[in-house]
C-alpha cells in the first residue's frame, strides 16, 4: 500500500473485491463472454436476426428492381403479386422496396442517435465519477431532472422549436437517452478511481484526462457496451413515435415509423399495410433487447463462470 | 416529516422554475415562430404585423418576466392558433389525460403486480417464461402500432369496440359507452409501464425469498402461502412502489401516442397539435403542467415510501 494519505478515504473504507478481468490466455472476459452467449438462445436468436437486418439495410436498396419512390395510382393499395412481392400503397409505390430502404433509415437513426446518447453518457458519467464534488452533485442532480422529464414531450417541444427533419430528430432522441448511460459510467469511474492500478498510473505522473481516457475507460467498454446495445433498441423505438406523428423522418423517405403514418386511414381497405413495418420495428427492438440482456449477463464477472 | 416536506417542497419549486426557464428559453431563441406558419400567404408587412400582435417583437426579458408574473398566478395566456386562453385549452383537457393515465395505471397494478408474483414463485416454469417474453414483447414493441392491432382485431375483425374518441358522439351518457370507448387506450397506455412493473416485481420478489426471515417463518411452520403474503410480497412491493415513481413520467409521453391514435381530446393530442402548430404559449403551458404532475407523483412516491417501510426516517 502507498502513503495513507495519498489514498481516497473510499479505498480504505469499502475494500470489496472488486472484479477483475481474469487475463491468461483462456479465460480472458471476451472469451468467457463469447462462451457464455453460446449458452443464450434468445441473445443467439437476437444477434443472428440483427446481423441480417443490418446487411440487409446496408446492402438491400442496392439489390432491390424495384423503385421505393415510383408511384404508379393505377396500382394502388394493390395485395401481393409477382409483380410486387408485398403489395403497394396508398400512392402505388411498392412496399418491400420502401420496407428495405425503411430499414437503412430507421437502423442509421437507431444507431447515429445511440452514438451520440452513449458519448454525452459516458463524458458526463466519467467526469462525475472521476472528479466527484460539487461537479459530481450538479451533473448528477441535472441527470435527475432530464430522467424525470417525459422523453417523449421533451423530444416534441424540441422539435417544436427547432422543426423536425431527419437530422434534427436523431439529434434530439441522442440528447434524450444519455442519461442512464451516464449513471452507470459514473458509477464504475466511482469504483475504479480508488484501485491500485489507478494510483499506480497518477504515482507515475499521469494526468487525470490520461488516467480518464488510457486506464479506467477500457474497464468501462463492457458496460458502455451493453447500454450501447439497449439504447439503440430504444432510438429505433422513439424515431418510429415521432415518424409516426410526422414530425421525425419525412415523406418521400421512407422509415418504418412513417410508413405507419398512414396506415390507420387505410386500416379498412389494406391491414397489411399496418402490419409489416410494426413488426419489423418489433423484432429489430426484441432483437436488440435481447442481446443487450445477454451481453449484460454474459460480461458481468460477478456470475460464476 | 414536516421539514422533509417543506424541503422536498421547495426542491420542487427550484426545478420546476428550471424547467420553465430553459423552455422558454428554447421557445423564444427558436428560428421562425408561427408566424413561418403562413409565409405562403402573406407579406413581410403582414408578419410583422402578427409578430406585433402577438408580443413577439418585445426583448425577450420583457416577454420572460411578463410570461413569469402571469404563470405565477397559474395565468398561460392565449394560444396563438386557438384564439382561446391556454388555461382553458389545458382545463378542459386535463382531465381526460388523468382519467385515460389513471385507468392505464390501475390495470398495470392490477395486471403487472400478480403477474410478476407467479414469475417469481414459479421461477422457471412454463408460465414464468410466458410472462418474460411477453414482458420483453411489452417493451420492444411500438405503443402506436400495439394500438392498430388492437385496433383491426377489436374494431375491424370484431367490431366489438369502439376505436376513437371519448364516446360516441350525439349519444346520450352511458357508462358502458364510456367504459368501451376507454378500454383499448387504456390497454395501450398500460403497456408503456407494466413490462417494467412485472419484471421488476419479479426479481424483488425472488430476491425476498432468498432472504433468512422468510426461511425463518418457513422453518416455524407457517403455510408458504402465509409467508408469501404477510411477508415476503409485502417487503417486494417497497422498491416496486419507487419505480412507480419513475415510470409516472413515462405514462405522460406515452399519453402523447396514446392519445393521437384513439383520438383522445387530452394533453397529449394538445401537445402534437401545438408542436406542429408552433404555439408556443400552449406549448409552455403544457410543459410547466407536465412538469407539476410529475413533481407531485414523485413526492406522493416519497410519501408512500415512508409509511410502507418503518425504517425510512424523514431527516
Amino acid at each position: 500500500m502507498a502513503d495513507p494519505d495519498k489514498v481516497p478515504s473510499v479505498a480504505r473504507a469499502a475494500p470489496a473485491p472488486l472484479p477483475v478481468a481474469v487475463t491468461s490466455a483462456h479465460r480472458t472476459l471476451w472469451g468467457v463472454a463469447v462462451r457464455r452467449l453460446r449458452r443464450n438462445p434468445p441473445a443467439l436468436l437476437g444477434l443472428a436476426y440483427l446481423v441480417v437486418i443490418h446487411l440487409i439495410a446496408v446492402f438491400g436498396p442496392w439489390l432491390m428492381p424495384w423503385d421505393p419512390f415510383a408511384a404508379d395510382p393505377l396500382i394502388r393499395l394493390a395485395g401481393s403479386s409477382t409483380g410486387h412481392l408485398l403489395g403497394t400503397d396508398e400512392i402505388g409505390r411498392d412496399v418491400l422496396a420502401r420496407l428495405v430502404l425503411g430499414a437503412r433509415v430507421s437502423l442509421a437513426v437507431g444507431l447515429v442517435a445511440m452514438v451520440i446518447s452513449v458519448s454525452v453518457g459516458v463524458v458526463a458519467g466519467a467526469v462525475s465519477g472521476y472528479f466527484g464534488r460539487k461537479i459530481d452533485t450538479v451533473l448528477m442532480r441535472f441527470t435527475d431532472a432530464m430522467l424525470a422529464l417525459p422523453t417523449l414531450f421533451v423530444i416534441l417541444a424540441a422539435l417544436a422549436v427547432f422543426g423536425g427533419g431527419p437530422t434534427t430528430a436523431t439529434v434530439v432522441i441522442g440528447l434524450t437517452a444519455w442519461m442512464p448511460v451516464a449513471r452507470v459510467v459514473r458509477g464504475e469511474y466511482l469504483r475504479w478511481r480508488v484501485t491500485e492500478f489507478v494510483e499506480a498510473a497518477r504515482a507515475i505522473g499521469g494526468s487525470d484526462p490520461r488516467i480518464m481516457v488510457r486506464h479506467i475507460l477500457p474497464q468501462v467498454i463492457p458496460s458502455v457496451i451493453v447500454a450501447a446495445t439497449l439504447n439503440v433498441a430504444f432510438a429505433i423505438l422513439t424515431e418510429s413515435a415521432i415518424s409516426y406523428l410526422g414530425l421525425g423522418i419525412r415523406p418521400p423517405l421512407p422509415s418504418w415509423g412513417n410508413m405507419l403514418q398512414n396506415a390507420q386511414i387505410y386500416i379498412w381497405s389494406a391491414p397489411n399495410l399496418a402490419l409489416y413495418p410494426g413488426a419489423l420495428i418489433l423484432m429489430t427492438v426484441l432483437a436488440y433487447n435481447f442481446f443487450g440482456d445477454g451481453l449484460r449477463d454474459a460480461l458481468d464477472p460477478r456470475l460464476k463462470l | 416529516m414536516g421539514w422533509f416536506l417543506l424541503q422536498r417542497a421547495v426542491q420542487a419549486l427550484v426545478v420546476l422554475f428550471v424547467v420553465s426557464t430553459l423552455t422558454f428559453l428554447m421557445v423564444s431563441l427558436a428560428p421562425g415562430g408561427p408566424e413561418i406558419m403562413m409565409t405562403m400567404e402573406t407579406t413581410p408587412e403582414q408578419q410583422e404585423a402578427l409578430r406585433r400582435q402577438l408580443g413577439l417583437d418585445r426583448p425577450l426579458l420583457v416577454r420572460f418576466v411578463k410570461w413569469t408574473a402571469s404563470a405565477l398566478r397559474a395565468d398561460f395566456g392565449r394560444s396563438f392558433s386557438h384564439r382561446r386562453r391556454v388555461n382553458e385549452l389545458i382545463a378542459e383537457r386535463l382531465p381526460n389525460t388523468l382519467l385515460l393515465g389513471g385507468t392505464a395505471l390501475a390495470l398495470s397494478i392490477l395486471i403487472g403486480i400478480p403477474a410478476g408474483i407467479i414469475s417469481a414463485t414459479r421461477r422457471y416454469s412454463v408460465v414464468d417464461h410466458a410472462v418474460t417474453l411477453l414482458s420483453f414483447i411489452g417493451v420492444a414493441i411500438p405503443a402506436f402500432w400495439f394500438a392498430i392491432l388492437l385496433i383491426l382485431l377489436f374494431t375491424v375483425r370484431l367490431g366489438w369496440l369502439p376505436a376513437s374518441g371519448l364516446a360516441t358522439p350525439g349519444a346520450p351518457f352511458s357508462l358502458a359507452d364510456r367504459l368501451a370507448h376507454l378500454l383499448l387506450p387504456s390497454l395501450v397506455l398500460a403497456t408503456a409501464i407494466m413490462p417494467n412493473l412485472v419484471r421488476f416485481m419479479r426479481s424483488a420478489l425472488i430476491e425476498e425469498i432468498g432472504q433468512d426471515y422468510v426461511r425463518t417463518a418457513r422453518a416455524k411452520g407457517l403455510p408458504g402461502r402465509r409467508v408469501l403474503s404477510r411477508h415476503a410480497i409485502r417487503n417486494a412491493l417497497i422498491p416496486v412502489v419507487t419505480v412507480l415513481g419513475v415510470l409516472v413520467p413515462r405514462l405522460v409521453g406515452g399519453a402523447v401516442i396514446t392519445e393521437t391514435i384513439f383520438g383522445w381530446p387530452g394533453m397529449g393530442q394538445l401537445a402534437v397539435a401545438a408542436t406542429i402548430g408552433r404555439d408556443f404559449p400552449v406549448v409552455m403551458g403544457l410543459t410547466v403542467v407536465v412538469a407539476i404532475v410529475v413533481i407531485v407523483s414523485n413526492l406522493a412516491v416519497d410519501l408512500v415510501y415512508g409509511w410502507l417501510d418503518p425504517r425510512i426516517t424523514y431527516g
